[in-house]
């Protein structure tokens, strides 16, 4: 009798679990890689559950240093997520592969393509079809510190708009305040050092394919040359951008090279800051900068793939778009938003690089852009340690040109 | 019919073969799957161009070919290892045992002391690597505002590829120190009082018991360990990535770190399994002379 009813207790309480799911909503599985408590993702979501209850979302954070080997592992085992947001500098990798279903269909339905920007819109599209939709872009600029400018002298209105000014003005900052580094860049053994090397590869007039030429040279040397002055911590090789930010928050640096998520760490600045933009090389005059942000996408091996598109057109609404994007400081993908609303036209940082996007040039989109990013990290790495320019030039571009085939 | 199964497997010959199943299947499951699926994925073309598909293309040997020729990283990353490994080994053992020397000898709170020691150890290798980042910075860092007292001048240990390495390997020494202390410690206190009073009734100075006596009865310890400590240090993947991800320019790179950087970077699968196996087979090698040389010999010794 004792077991009888131990047994049917069990089966209560088992029952009683596997009920409280109700059976008429769908659930979607959505992966993010912004903080776990991103303000605008949580509300974005709740929106979203406020509006209808034919489809929930599962929201799950994954770092964003991990999101990319989660979904690899996902693929290979079959059980992946339904909605992703993931780089857009690897994203070309992801639709080569098969990995997320070809909306194309359903985005001219929906007819909002051209309200993107057309580099972010560029990295979603493999051979001709649509693999998903910006959700956020970036692009490197300058912040600088406006204290340390008006101790050194400097007018922090007039910031430096070339390469030899902003050689200048380092020298100038440079011994303002004991520990306190003129400039500051990140080049640690990832990409990172890529995505901050590049805007100045472009300036020097150099690109991947070129980096054995006499711009190519100078865009390495350019680096080199602030390190081997004593202008920037030799620990640029180990600082990730994101503790950089935190380091120039707290005042240890004149000028430092960020994209918008620096507004962050900023918070907490007991000092004026400002943004500026890249500068520009004499010869070439364009302040170059590189895109970066995170696209959305449906994973092809989605079974919710209905449900999942009804979210992504959701997130994309003008109204929606601006409070996620806008709430966790970032910029949106949807240009015409970026434009109009007051997030990013009364905040002139924020607007500052609603403008610099203007000249920030994707990376790839290739396949196997990861893998040709590998020998450029390398070269910045042998150049800031002490290799000769033209033979860590020489042998990157050999190692790049052998991924590129 | 059950009675005869009954019989079969709880009470004949057999027996053992029934008792041993479950840990074969474990075994099976979940050491030698994964080593044939690593072999498999290592004499295949295995990319992002390949991984979904049904049947990846055959490649031989080329993987390997391609790391180990073809690269023209491996000497270098192979040196890496190797120093970074010896390294490890000799001051882990040496360290350690100094410490367990220490602990043992009888002195107020010894016991608790020695528990503090171990606190390190339980640390996550992650944790462990960025606090020792920020010990090493080269400007607001702990160690070279300690080494400015005796006129060291700043030091740019993880931005420098001389000092990378050594910087590392300090932190995977201190992380592993307990470890050794703790065996080395029980070895030492196995060790029989008889002994020790005999050698101190015969004149033996300290450092004579500690040559002739101690280290003597505590080889096999030794020996053990040392291998264990090379097999742990082709663990220190998670503390060499939280610290300097294999930079500067490689020079802190290990086969371990490689071998993730190829799958999970570049996921290059193939080459990232072939450098996996590789690293297999070195410590298979490792295992079978500590095996020939330490192991019968040891029984032979205390029988």
């Amino acid at each position: 009798m004792k077991k009888t009813i131990l047994t049917l207790s069990i089966l209560l309480a088992f029952a009683l679990v596997f009920t409280v799911t109700p059976i008429n909503a769908e659930t979607i599985t959505f992966w993010h890689m912004f903080t776990e408590d991103d303000p605008g993702t949580e509300w974005v979501v709740d929106q979203y559950h406020a509006e209808q209850d034919e489809v929930e979302v599962d929201v799950r954070y994954v770092h964003f240093s991990e999101i990319d080997n989660q979904l690899m592992r996902a693929l290979t085992t079959g059980d992946v997520p339904d909605v992703v947001i993931t780089g857009s500098d690897v994203f070309a990798q992801w639709s080569s592969m098969g990995a997320f279903a070809d909306i194309t269909d359903r985005i001219e339905e929906w007819g909002y393509a051209d309200y993107y920007y057309e580099g972010p819109m560029n990295s979603v599209m493999w051979e001709g079809r649509y693999y998903g939709l910006p959700q956020n872009v970036n692009a490197l600029a300058m912040f600088m510190n406006v204290e340390l400018f008006e101790e050194a002298g400097l007018d922090p209105d007039s910031p430096p708009k070339t390469w030899d000014e902003v050689k200048e003005y380092a020298h100038q900052l440079d011994g303002v305040r004991d520990n306190v580094s003129p400039i500051g860049f990140s080049a640690t053994a990832d990409e990172t050092a890529t995505f901050q090397f590049l805007p100045f590869l472009w300036q020097a007039g150099a690109d991947i394919e070129s980096f054995d030429s006499p711009e190519g040279h100078e865009a390495l040397s350019y680096w080199k040359y602030f390190v081997d002055e004593g202008l920037a911590f030799p620990e640029v090789l180990s600082t990730p951008q994101w503790e950089l930010m935190v380091s120039f928050a707290a005042g240890n640096m004149g000028m430092v090279v960020n994209g918008p998520w620096g507004l962050v760490p900023l918070e907490d600045a007991e000092f004026e800051y400002k943004a500026f933009m890249m500068p520009v090389h004499e010869d070439v005059g364009v302040p170059y900068s590189v895109l970066g942000g995170e696209n959305i996408a449906i994973l092809d091996g989605s079974d919710k793939q209905d449900a999942a598109w009804d979210f992504v057109k959701f997130t994309q609404r003008e109204d929606i778009i601006e409070e996620w994007t806008g709430m966790s400081a970032r910029i949106p993908g949807r240009m015409d938003v970026a434009q109009s609303s007051p997030y990013w036209t009364e905040n002139e940082v924020l607007k500052l690089f609603t403008e610099q996007l203007e000249y920030a040039q994707p990376r790839g989109p290739l396949p196997n852009w990861a893998e040709v990013s590998s020998p450029i990290q390398r070269m910045i790495q042998e150049v800031l340690t002490g290799t000769d320019v033209e033979e860590a030039a020489r042998e990157g571009q050999n190692r790049i040109n052998s991924v590129m085939e | 019919m059950a009675a005869k199964l009954k019989k079969l497997i709880f009470d004949s010959d057999k027996t053992s073969y029934f008792l041993m199943l479950p840990a074969l299947l474990f075994a099976g499951a979940f050491t030698f799957y994964p080593l044939l699926y690593n072999f498999y994925l290592s004499v295949h073309k295995v990319d992002i161009s390949t991984l979904l598909l049904d049947n990846r293309p055959f490649v031989g040997l080329e993987n390997y070919m391609h790391v180990i020729v073809n690269s023209g990283d491996f000497l270098d990353i192979f040196g890496n290892t190797l120093i970074f490994v010896v390294s490890n080994v000799f001051f882990q053992l040496i360290i350690g045992f100094a410490f367990a020397y220490f602990f043992v000898q009888k002195f107020y709170f010894h016991k608790q002391m020695r528990g503090f020691v171990l606190i390190g150890w339980v640390m996550p290798p992650v944790i462990v690597g960025t606090i020792w980042r920020w010990l090493l910075n080269g400007d607001v860092g702990f160690l070279n505002y300690a080494l400015s007292f005796v006129g060291v001048s700043r030091i740019p240990w993880l931005a420098s590829t001389t000092f990378a390495m050594i910087g590392v390997i300090m932190a995977n020494v201190w992380l592993n120190i307990p470890f050794n202390m703790i065996l080395i410690t029980s070895a030492l206190v196995n060790i029989p009082e008889d002994v020790k009073e005999a050698s101190a009734i015969d004149g033996a100075s300290s450092f004579q018991r500690l040559r002739l006596i101690v280290l003597p009865l505590i080889k096999p310890t030794l020996m053990a360990l040392a291998v264990l400590n090379i097999i742990f240090s082709f663990r220190g993947f998670a503390l060499i990535w939280s610290m300097t991800m294999g930079g500067p320019v490689n020079s802190t790179t290990i086969l371990p770190v490689w071998s993730y950087v190829e799958t999970f970077n570049h996921y290059n699968f193939g080459r990232g399994t072939a450098l996996a196996n590789i690293i297999l087979i070195l410590l298979v090698i490792i295992s079978l002379i500590y095996i020939k040389f330490f192991v019968y010999k040891e029984e032979g010794e205390t029988l």
